[in-house]
């Protein structure tokens, strides 16, 4: 670590290291990434790699449209393989009001360039075999959504940025941030000060502590939530499978597990990450409501992470009013991943030369103080 | 053991990152094997193992089927 550095990202996460690659794309490789545990170990590491352009805001299927189009070919560009598979996602309705919320979500994303159709209950089971379709009224279907690994997007971003001159520090928590005359000044770790000044704030569910650091409110809470992965079956499951009513979401894995998770609506913001028995059950159950007979399918593994939740479950993206110099790119309430290639593109632009892209406008921190904020995006899962 | 030391090498230099990228610690077991060796290469060469893994629950794999029969706690209650 060198004593100043032209930017300062704090979190190694997807959302810290695509705008750091980025930033490195555009020859501004004075960087530093600081993580406070290992890479990837927050909602980044811990998720179900779903990729979708299934929303009903305007803004998150743009971020989303074009960043299925990156990851595409982000395995060529950054020189791992990030197994993007494309089975598309199944929204699935369990009763008549569900239906009503597909048809609307159809017709709004049809009219964006989503490709999203609706599925009658008699066809489900040419998308999804052995799927108990009599539980079901109808499906949304959009073909181009997907799945994809995780850490692989991780490991890529970190080795090329390595490669173009930027610098990664794991273990190693920021603890203040100093300002001075309104400006970012200076950050502080373990190994003492750093001078930069400029600061983004990619800290994930930490988000809210580390704006605190620099005297900023950043309204983002952390949500727990669960997940578990079975031991390899034969391919049967080509899309991602969600529920409307629980936040039940499940895919197969290219090497054959299931792993998904289901939503405890119960559950109060806190820090957690335990594992718990409840989950185990409510999601055995609930695998099996939707496929009765794959019963002796054993669970090999579960696991929490947490969703970094905003007021309109929609992500805090751009620079606040003061200090200057401190960026938030965070609140992504659950699907940072999935929007991260263009995210990273448009926040590093900002950076660099100070360019607000217009699909900025609808994230900024300001939308909630202004009472301004669009509708609150309502295709989150739990 | 190759991968290990290769994983190393490329700079996954705790047990957490080396455990995703090499994927030991996640087998039937869990890592209750496996995470001491691992300790130990990283140990010899002069690396701090620092933090260990978590080994994730169940103990022993459990059918989908069990799990969902089994009442929980809440239930109980």
């Amino acid at each position: 670590m060198r004593k100043s550095y032209d930017c300062v990202i704090i979190g190694a996460g997807i959302s810290g290291l695509t705008i750091g690659y980025h930033l490195c794309l555009r020859g501004m490789t004075d960087i530093l990434i600081a993580e406070r545990s290992y890479i990837g170990s927050g909602a980044s590491g811990r998720n179900i790699g779903g990729v979708r352009a299934q929303w009903t805001r305007k803004d998150n299927i743009a971020l989303a449209k074009e960043s299925i189009e990156i990851f595409r070919g982000l395995s060529k560009e950054i020189g791992y393989n990030i197994w993007f598979r494309q089975g598309g996602y199944l929204f699935l309705a369990e009763n008549e009001e569900q239906v009503e919320t597909l048809r609307e979500s159809i017709a709004f994303q049809n009219r964006n360039g989503v490709k999203t159709r609706l599925i009658e209950q008699s066809k489900l089971n040419e998308i999804v075999p052995f799927l108990d379709s009599s539980r079901f009224l109808a499906g949304a279907f959009n073909p181009d959504d997907g799945v994809l690994l995780p850490f692989p997007i991780l490991w890529g971003y970190r080795d090329r940025i390595i490669e173009m001159g930027g610098e990664i520090v794991t273990m190693t928590d920021v603890k203040e941030i100093g300002i001075r005359n309104g400006r970012i000044d200076s950050v502080k770790t373990k190994d003492g000060e750093i001078s930069t000044e400029n600061v983004v704030n990619a800290a994930g569910r930490w988000s809210s502590r580390v704006g605190e650091l620099a005297g900023v409110k950043v309204p983002t809470k952390p949500y727990r939530h669960e997940i578990l992965v079975t031991e390899p079956l034969k391919p049967f499951l080509d899309p991602m499978v969600v529920t409307l009513s629980d936040g039940f979401c499940m895919n197969q894995s290219i090497r054959g597990e299931l792993i998904g998770g289901v939503s405890d609506l119960k559950e109060l913001p806190s820090a957690s990450w335990s594992s718990s028995i409840q989950f185990a059950q409510r999601m055995s159950r609930r695998i099996l409501q939707l496929f009765p007979s794959i019963g002796g399918a054993r669970i090999l593994r579960q696991w929490a992470g947490s969703y970094d939740v905003s007021p309109d479950n929609s992500p805090i993206l751009g620079m606040v009013r003061e200090p200057e110099g401190f960026y938030i790119a965070c609140g992504y309430s659950g699907h940072g991943l999935m929007i991260s290639p263009k995210v990273g593109k448009i926040m590093a632009e900002l950076i660099a030369t100070g360019r607000k892209d217009p699909l900025l406008s609808g994230f900024t921190l300001d939308r909630f103080k202004e009472g301004i904020a669009p509708p609150k995006e309502k295709l989150v899962i739990g | 053991m190759n991968e290990i030391l290769e994983a190393i090498e490329m700079g996954h230099t705790d047990l957490e990152s080396l455990k995703r990228f090499v994927g030991f610690g996640t087998g039937p077991c869990e890592g209750k094997q496996c995470i001491q060796f691992v300790r130990e290469l990283l140990f010899e060469r002069g690396i701090d193992p620092g933090i260990g893994i978590t080994a994730r629950p169940p103990i022993t794999p459990v059918p989908l089927a069990l799990m969902s029969q089994e009442e929980s706690d809440e239930e109980k209650l």
